[in-house]
């Protein structure tokens, strides 16, 4: 407030001063006099403020002359002053040196430029030094307690925020992860202290500073260039110890890029799938099961906006561009109020904002699929913008798909984009607008072709309306649909398109209230559209009767309120509750409930803590499939008077340890878990243009347990995590239909149940340019149902088949292994490459996607296994970035 | 790089056989205006060889809404290459009334257990209109396709397909190589005809009924007629369509839930492996124990009216028959005596005809497959009865 105010005073005096022929300014601050020449001299000049400043300029002078005036006044009052490259540096003893000794870098062969200079913003003090005090809040006399302290956290390289970085006060202990924008908060007492910044791959950070009253502190981080054997402690572990929040699981783009899969393309869904707990039904199957729970239980998040197939090909590519992706965090346990619509996880997936600072791209080329970047400032410091697209040329590997797998000599194609805009108004407004929309096409023969697409556009406001509250609004409009035509008969050619809209708001409000509590607070809407289901006749003389089976629409509304409380450095709680409601609009029935989530940590020592918690959760909308792997065409199905919401509930514990030196994390939680009509389909049930879709659906109950143990090593130079997770999934028919109940009314194991799961991902660092990275995958034979017994019926042999995944396909193992080469260090280059080659599957084990049996002319019956990558697949992939 | 990629595949998998359920396979329709076969089996170990069904001593009958029975007579029919006993239990439907419901009564000798369906009207037969093919553009294949008007009320038809086909080798054979005892022995050449052969080996049959699940409905049509629907392939390397080819289709009405058992079958039976296959997961059909309903009985009953429709098609008209292996083999060799064996052994060929060259009389050879039609299949034998051309 005193600055704002010198400001004022000072360009007060300045505007008089101009009517009289020469500048003067009279009584103003150190501070306000640099604004000053600054605003209207046009100089480019470097100043940290000092608090203890208290000196006053009256400065007289010819306009052409007033600069050197002024600066003269300022040397005079103790500063130096020094010019480099154009601009004045303020600082207070030693000058700024424009120019090194000879032979400072003996082994230089450029110029360095020094770019941190430009982080020495007025407004808000922004840290970018450990060697130095920094001054928090106005001084106060008398002074006493805790103040609040927040501010930014963002690259030094691109200006963007960075998330997940852990703020702790080393001496109370008191934390803060930074959200989406890189905002912290939280309480430290008055007086001299030190914070610590940690960020996966981000040069740790410490800073002494001094706090008087409530403040703000932004800091600029790097990504970590040296020292690959230090030992630091993980923002994770820092997280891990201190969070009360289970099963969260997060990760930066440049971890998942690491990691080996098929084709080389790092991939958000495939990693995702390495950690444990989360499960696949296999290879080429879309989506992924978190503790047992289906695939149409995982809220997928992208920017806001909800993305219903997230998978291009198959399943083989996920439908993100990881060119423009930040990082993904995946809550499987404790999920916190903000979140619901699904009952077993929420997959939050952001975007970069873009590089503040310079304009920058990226062009890669893999063997199926080129991608491509742009980002950069629009208004340097103000305005960001980041687009990406990605598209495949894939249609030669469709034809070595097996041939018996009917997608031999098919046709895929698909591409995606994205587009995003932010601008920062100031510190404590923002606006973000993104446009993401994906595209598939594929057929298997030329008269069925299969078409599905993905729509996301969401505009956010964000304001930091004072140091302890802020809130987000977010308006936004999602959509997914599929089409397929079919033209095998004239007389019958079709075209069958289902589709889900939703256009949705949320307003998400945070408060930090006094020195432990931070509240979360909000509601929630959402409009769904949804089709089940438009038939119509593809061509004029076709006999199909056009058909539409109505515009399901329906309201979603909720609110929740939970706070985090911090009880000292060893206890802490998260607990809140959300209430939803939901209710068709053409055939309404009301449903709501309110879901409760709790989750509590204790620390026994620092680096030993225990958590326990308990979610439950409501979903009101369905995915109605009965394929083992999700298919894009499969319907959603919003709850009706007929069909009921999925709920769930789970309830879990775990140990968390970091041990050897803080390098080592180590954690099991056990979970136990219950879920209700969940609907599962009738034998024979036609799911396509049925009218009556309750009756070709049973809803089920389910349960599942398990046991995940994960060590973890975040950093060094061998990284990465070994987990091995025991788990089963149980499904139970809640009705009673007699002969056609599913196994007779008794629990069978869901389609991805696979109790024994090994998972190792490493990373191994030779150099800073040169790593090796493995992925192993080990996992007990997914449930399936197989024939029992064989008879003659209708001229051909058929089959009897077993109950519902009485059997088990055979164990699934997996080896592969990359090697990376990063780009060098050379500031001046105008591209930089980053090379991968690797092999999938480098053990050429034939994993069995399925099993199946034929009846060769009605003699022997022969068993097969379709395995879908069953030879090591070399790939090499090249990133360029400029 | 594409070559090193064919990384996918399916490979033969033996898993651990389950034991095997002891159930009741009742299959048949009861046919009005035709006659009604069942058959009552038991399901068979997936391991079990062809035509080892098992079946029990059973007593089967149709019974009408009015309490009229037709029993059905056991009878023992001869199947497979082994003759293998088989009993199918036939009923006389063929002058029941249409206008009545009806039902299967089968009663299972061995336990006295009695299984039943509930009684259902009759499914009128739906008139076909025609039986047609379509030829794609490369001309490679060739679509069968059945065109029908429904009567009014009935949507749904499942159907048989039989095929029946004449070909011809490249070479009208005036010579027959007889082998010796041992391969060292010199091959004899006898003219044609020759007893207990007859004729040469020029002209051939062959048929095949299809193992497929036909299945067609009007439902969802603005109109009740089904238009050229495509139902099988025939390739043009195919020797169906060298010369003369005749199919026929036996049609049956069926009812809705007979449909989408039908339906279910065949999804459950045609490659559930694949990637986006269902689940398997089989139906319950219509037939029910009544000494204990919670027994599974395999089979669903449909009460049908059936018609009947059958076309030749002649090569000769539509030129489909790519005889590209025909040419490729079709060279013909002078072969001396003392080089007979040698063909006929080791370059798998067969006398053709004699001919004249400047060295005088010499023996023609082709290539086995050009000469001696059963080496594509068929047999003089499979000559139907009624073929078109009978009185050649």
């Amino acid at each position: 407030m005193k600055r704002l105010f010198s400001l004022i005073l000072g360009l007060t005096f300045a505007v008089s001063a101009f009517a009289q022929g020469t500048v003067e300014v009279k009584r103003v601050e150190t501070d306000s006099l640099i604004t000053f020449l600054r605003k209207e001299f046009g100089q480019k000049i470097y100043y940290l403020h000092n608090e203890r400043d208290e000196n006053s300029y009256t400065v007289t002078a010819p306009r052409e002359s007033f600069v050197q005036a002024a600066l003269q006044q300022i040397k005079d009052k103790g500063y130096t002053v020094s010019r480099y490259d154009g601009a004045w540096y303020v600082t207070s003893g030693l000058a700024i040196n424009s120019t090194l000794p000879e032979g400072y870098f003996s082994t230089s062969t450029g110029d360095v430029k020094v770019e941190y200079a430009d982080y020495l913003k007025e407004d808000v003090q922004t840290a970018t030094f450990a060697n130095r005090v920094y001054e928090i809040g106005d001084r106060k006399d008398g002074r006493t307690g805790k103040a609040r302290v927040s501010g930014h956290i963002s690259d030094a390289a691109t200006g963007e925020p960075i998330i997940g970085v852990s703020v702790v006060d080393d001496k109370s202990g008191n934390y803060s992860v930074t959200d989406t924008y890189g905002f912290y908060n939280l309480s430290m007492a008055i007086g001299d202290g030190s914070l610590s910044f940690n960020g996966y791959s981000l040069e740790e950070l410490k800073l002494n500073v001094i706090v008087y009253d409530d403040g703000e502190l932004n800091v600029v981080m790097r990504e970590k260039v040296n020292a690959l054997k230090e030992a630091v402690v993980s923002a994770e572990s820092n997280v891990a110890h201190r969070d009360p929040a289970m099963g969260v699981e997060r990760m930066r783009i440049n971890v998942i890029n690491k990691v080996p899969v098929a084709f080389g393309e790092g991939d958000v869904l495939k990693v995702v799938t390495t950690l444990p707990g989360v499960k696949s039904v296999g290879e080429a199957s879309s989506g992924f099961n978190v503790r047992g729970g289906s695939v149409d239980q995982n809220l997928i998040l992208f920017n806001d906006g909800t993305i219903y197939n997230p998978s291009h090909m198959f399943g083989i590519f996920s439908a993100f561009n990881n060119e423009v992706i930040n990082d993904v965090q995946l809550y499987k346990s404790s999920i916190p109020a903000e979140f619901g619509g699904r009952i077993s996880s929420v997959l939050d997936v952001r975007s970069r904002e873009g590089n503040a600072n310079k304009v920058e791209g990226s062009l890669g080329i893999g063997l199926l699929t080129s991608r491509f970047h742009l980002e950069g400032p629009l208004k340097k410091g103000k305005t960001t913008f980041l687009i990406g697209a990605r598209t495949t040329y894939s249609n030669w590997i469709m034809k070595l798909i097996p041939e018996n797998s009917n997608y031999n000599g098919g046709k895929s194609q698909f591409y995606d984009a994205n587009a995003s805009i932010s601008h920062k108004f100031n510190d404590h407004n923002s606006l973000h607008v993104y446009g993401y929309y994906s595209r598939d096409k594929f057929s298997f023969s030329s008269d069925t072709t299969y078409r599905y697409s993905n729509i996301n556009a969401s505009i956010k406001w964000r304001n930091n309306f004072s140091s302890n509250h802020g809130y987000v609004l977010v308006a936004g409009y999602d959509q997914y649909g599929n089409i397929l035509d079919n033209t095998v008969n004239q007389w019958e050619a079709y075209q069958y398109s289902t589709y889900v809209r939703q256009a949705y708001t949320k307003l998400n409000y945070k408060s930090v209230v006094g020195d432990s509590h931070t509240l979360k607070y909000g509601l929630q809407g959402i409009l769904y559209f949804m089709s089940p289901g438009i038939k119509t006749p593809s061509y004029e003389e076709s006999a199909i009767q056009a058909k539409d089976l109505g515009l399901e629409k329906a309201v979603e509304l909720s609110a929740y309120l939970s706070d985090t409380w911090q009880a000292g450095d060893k206890f802490s709680l998260d607990y809140g509750v959300r209430f939803s409601g939901f209710t068709q609009v053409d055939r309404p029935k009301f449903y709501g409930m309110p879901e409760l989530r709790v989750s509590a940590k204790y620390s026994i020592l620092p680096e030993l803590s225990i958590k326990a918690g308990v979610n439950s959760m409501r979903q009101y909308i369905h995915l109605l499939t009965n394929t083992a792997s999700i298919s894009p065409m499969d319907t959603w199905k919003l709850c009706d008077p007929d069909i009921k919401p999925q709920d769930g509930y789970q309830a879990a514990a775990g140990v968390y340890w970091t041990v050897g030196d803080s390098q080592i994390d180590i954690s099991l939680e056990g979970y136990w878990k219950q879920m209700w009509n969940y609907l599962d389909y009738k034998s024979g049930a036609v799911l396509m243009m049925n009218e009556h879709i309750a009756d070709a659906v049973v809803p089920t109950t389910g349960m599942a347990y398990g046991a995940e143990l994960m060590v973890k090593k975040p950093n060094g130079k061998l990284n990465g995590w070994i987990s091995y997770t025991y788990s089963r999934t149980l499904l139970k028919e809640m009705q009673d239909r007699g002969l056609q109940t599913i196994n007779g009314g008794a629990w069978y194991p869901a389609a991805h149940d696979k109790p024994h799961d090994f998972k190792v991902v490493a990373n191994y660092k030779f150099t800073h340019r040169y790593s090796i990275s493995a992925n192993l995958d080990y996992s007990t034979g997914r449930p399936v149902t197989i024939p029992v017994g064989k008879y003659e019926y209708g001229g051909g042999i058929r089959f009897s088949y077993s109950d519902r995944n009485g059997y088990r396909i055979p164990d699934y193992f997996r080896l592969d292994l990359a090697f990376n080469i990063d780009p060098g260090h050379y500031l001046k280059a105008f591209t930089h490459t980053v090379i991968t080659f690797g092999v999938y599957n480098v053990t050429a084990r034939k994993n069995a996607y399925s099993v199946y049996y034929t009846a060769g002319g009605g003699s022997k019956v022969s068993g097969y296994m379709l395995s879908v990558f069953a030879v090591p697949i070399p790939y090499l992939n090249l990133n360029f970035k400029f | 790089m594409a070559g090193m990629l064919a990384y996918s595949c399916t490979y033969p998998f033996t898993p651990e056989i389950p034991d095997l359920e002891e159930r009741l396979v009742i299959e048949g329709d009861i046919l009005i205006g035709a006659k009604t076969r069942i058959n009552v089996s038991y399901l068979m170990a997936l391991d079990a060889p062809k035509d080892s069904e098992t079946q029990p001593s059973a007593t089967v009958y149709v019974e009408d809404s009015k309490g009229n029975t037709y029993p059905a007579v056991r009878t023992v029919e001869y199947v497979g290459v082994h003759n293998k006993e088989k009993v199918v239990y036939i009923a006389d439907t063929k002058d029941a009334p249409e206008d009545l419901e009806y039902r299967l009564v089968v009663r299972n000798n061995e336990n006295g257990r009695r299984y039943s369906t509930p009684f259902q009207p009759v499914q009128q037969a739906p008139v076909i209109d025609s039986l047609s093919y379509m030829i794609n553009a490369p001309r490679t294949e060739l679509d069968i396709t059945i065109s029908l008007t429904s009567p009014e009320n009935q949507k749904y038809y499942r159907w048989t397909f039989t095929e029946e086909w004449e070909y011809n080798s490249v070479y009208y054979a005036d010579v027959y190589a007889v082998p010796g005892r041992t391969t060292e022995e010199p091959v004899e050449i006898i003219n044609f005809p020759i007893e207990g052969i007859g004729e040469n080996y020029y002209h051939c049959w062959n048929n095949s009924v299809s193992d497929g699940i036909l299945l067609g409905t009007v439902e969802g049509l603005t109109s009740n007629k089904l238009v050229n629907h495509k139902f099988a392939k025939i390739k043009s390397t195919e020797t169906k369509l060298n010369y003369i080819y005749r199919m026929t289709v036996t049609l049956q009405s069926i009812s809705q839930a007979g449909y989408e058992y039908w339906s279910n079958l065949d999804i459950i039976s045609n490659n559930p492996g694949q990637l986006d296959a269902p689940n398997p997961s089989e139906m319950v059909g219509n037939i029910v124990c009544d000494d204990d309903p919670k027994e599974y009985v395999i089979g669903f009953i449909n009460v049908s009216g059936t018609s009947v429709a059958r076309r030749y098609l002649f090569n000769d008209d539509i030129s489909f028959y790519d005889g590209t292996e025909d040419r490729e083999l079709s060279g013909l060799e002078e072969v001396q005596p003392d080089r007979y064996n040698e063909f006929y052994y080791d370059s798998y060929y067969r006398p053709v005809y004699w001919g004249y060259s400047i060295a005088g009389r010499v023996l023609m050879w082709g290539h086995a497959r050009c000469v001696d039609c059963r080496l594509k299949g068929g047999s003089k034998e499979k000559r139907p009865d009624d073929w078109i051309n009978n009185d050649r």
